[in-house]
């Protein structure tokens, strides 16, 4: 089974290797927007999949993170290469502050703040004009300073670099759920009450958890401002919070290839029904109750059944 | 004193769950905790390991203070608490709940060696070191839950009506267990509705009611149909 994943793994990425050489603009512009949500439901994954809190603002890390990144390279001059680093210790931090107070509520009460939390993040975005430029957005942002002599205005460099970060963001979250800490984050999830009375601290490590699944939002945050170059609030709204949840939950939380394949299955899904985009979150919205109803496991669920196990 | 209990008053929210307990308990000894539903025996077990906070009073442990210190502190102290229901990481195997339960510990050959012991202790727990816990039966499971307390080196044990839901043939198990760990050193602080099964292991009992120690006594001083008057009737 490990040999096949294995397998399964390496193809993966040689397609996406080879993609930008085979694919039309189009594609290569849905695949880069395909690899930023995995980021997302990726770092989601560690929080709610993994540690077990449900969060619904997830897109606000995101957020914070873009408008972190564009700001500091549009008014300090500063080059992507060290806002990318600092916009991700930042949004750690926020989170941090945030986390510590928020994570002390339990269950359902956690999942309402993290909502109310995100929608404030959004109205934060939309209304300080002279931080953000508000409702008319964030322009001018630059792509990534060339270096080595590649040119990061281009898509195919661009497709490359988030490529780059996004196989670097997952080898590190799935190097930590297998660590110490991250068998330790299971067991929050499992029975938090098990877990504190075997001596874990519970409240450390689920800040913890948020904290670092925010800051790697933050950072896939400027991978996009920076590639798109043109920032609104609404592309960080709640409702792109709940899309997270839904492709986490698609390809099956706390398991991180789930998320990630959900990721790209729901990204593409919502662009074949493009030409009737009222129609996107109503199908969107099914195959979420679907995937409950009969799978709560998502595709992995799926793929563990075929394969006989559990 | 090993563990020393002093005017303690616990609440939840105006609730008043603990109106002054005082208790002293004394190193190697099997004391049993008796009481009525909603006597208040599994708040002092959580406030005594620190899961729920007292308005007032003090507990110390080996003449350390210990109330306001954080549960995975008190951990490190000595003092484990099994808690009521049975639980342990059902989606983990049997070995991965073990090394979690020695996750305050540093000394990996140390816990391997330990993880060992247990699997010996217990050969139930050997033979099914890698199946999922969640699949084990009732027994097998509560077996797992003190080996899981017994993983993080505790000179006291807190067990919380370990024999719940249990066949009257697994209780017996339960109790030779208990006794097992207490004859090598380890004391117990039980709560147990089962009086046979409480009455036959104890050194010492304590009848909690309204919120306070209404009686102490040696396990052998009275009958069992006394001790349920105590408890039932008041004492």
């Amino acid at each position: 089974m490990f040999g096949a994943s294995r397998v399964a793994i390496a193809v993966s990425i040689i397609i996406l290797i080879l993609i930008p050489q085979l694919a039309s603009n189009y594609v290569i512009y849905v695949v880069i927007l395909a690899m930023l949500y995995a980021i997302l439901t990726a770092s989601y994954d560690l929080l709610t999949g993994y540690t077990g809190p449900l969060s619904f603002c997830h897109a606000a890390f995101y957020g914070l993170g873009a408008y972190t990144s564009a700001i500091l390279t549009l008014r300090t001059g500063m080059s992507f290469w060290l806002a990318f680093p600092i916009t991700g210790v930042w949004v750690f931090l926020f989170a941090a502050a945030v986390g510590y107070p928020a994570l002390k509520i339990r269950g359902h009460y956690f999942a309402v703040t993290t909502f109310f939390f995100g929608h404030f993040v959004y109205l934060f975005l939309l209304n300080s004009r002279k931080l953000t430029n508000g409702p008319l957005g964030l322009r001018g942002i630059r792509p990534p300073d060339s270096i080595l002599g590649i040119d990061f205005s281009s898509l195919n460099a661009s497709y490359y670099l988030v490529l780059f970060f996004g196989v670097l963001i997952v080898v590190f979250l799935h190097l930590f759920v297998k660590s110490r800490i991250g068998r330790a984050l299971v067991s929050i999830r499992e029975n938090e009450d098990l877990a504190e009375s075997i001596g874990i601290n519970t409240s450390f490590y689920k800040v913890l958890a948020f904290s670092i699944s925010a800051g790697l939002a933050g950072m896939a945050g400027s991978l996009f401002a920076h590639f798109f170059r043109l920032l609104h609030p609404s592309t960080f709204a709640w409702m792109i919070s709940e899309m997270i949840v839904i492709m986490a939950l698609v390809g099956g939380l706390g398991t991180l290839i789930g998320p990630i394949i959900g990721a790209g299955l729901v990204t593409f899904f919502l662009e074949l029904v493009r030409p009737a985009p009222e129609l996107r979150f109503i199908l969107l919205s099914i195959m979420l109750i679907l995937v409950l109803l009969f799978e709560p496991k998502g595709l992995m669920g799926i793929f563990w059944r075929i394969r006989g196990e559990k | 004193m090993f563990l020393s209990i002093t005017d303690l008053f616990v609440n939840y929210g105006k609730l008043e769950v603990l109106k002054g307990v005082s208790m002293e308990i004394e190193e190697g000894e099997i004391s049993l905790l008796l009481g009525a539903n909603g006597s208040g025996k599994s708040t002092l077990l959580k406030t005594i390991t620190g899961l729920n906070r007292p308005i007032s009073g003090s507990i110390r442990f080996q003449e350390t203070k210990i109330n306001g210190m954080a549960s995975y502190d008190i951990l490190r102290l000595g003092i484990a608490h099994i808690l009521e229901g049975r639980k342990i990481f059902p989606l983990m195997t049997v070995l991965e709940n073990l090394e979690l339960g020695a996750y305050s510990r540093k000394n990996k050959r140390e816990i391997a060696r330990d993880i060992e012991a247990m699997c010996e202790r217990f050969p139930i727990l050997g033979q099914k070191r890698k199946e999922q816990s969640g699949n084990l039966s009732g027994g097998e499971q509560q077996t797992l839950v003190i080996a899981l307390a017994l993983m993080t080196k505790a000179k006291l044990l807190l067990m919380d009506e370990p024999s719940q839901g249990l066949s009257p043939l697994l209780v017996n198990e339960i109790a030779n267990t208990i006794t097992g760990l207490n004859r090598d050193g380890l004391s117990i602080v039980l709560v147990e509705h089962n009086l046979r099964l409480g009455l036959s292991i104890a050194d010492k009992v304590y009848v909690l009611e309204n919120g306070k120690i209404a009686f102490e006594a040696n396990s052998t001083d009275l009958s069992g149909v006394e001790y349920a008057q105590k408890i039932y009737l008041g004492g």
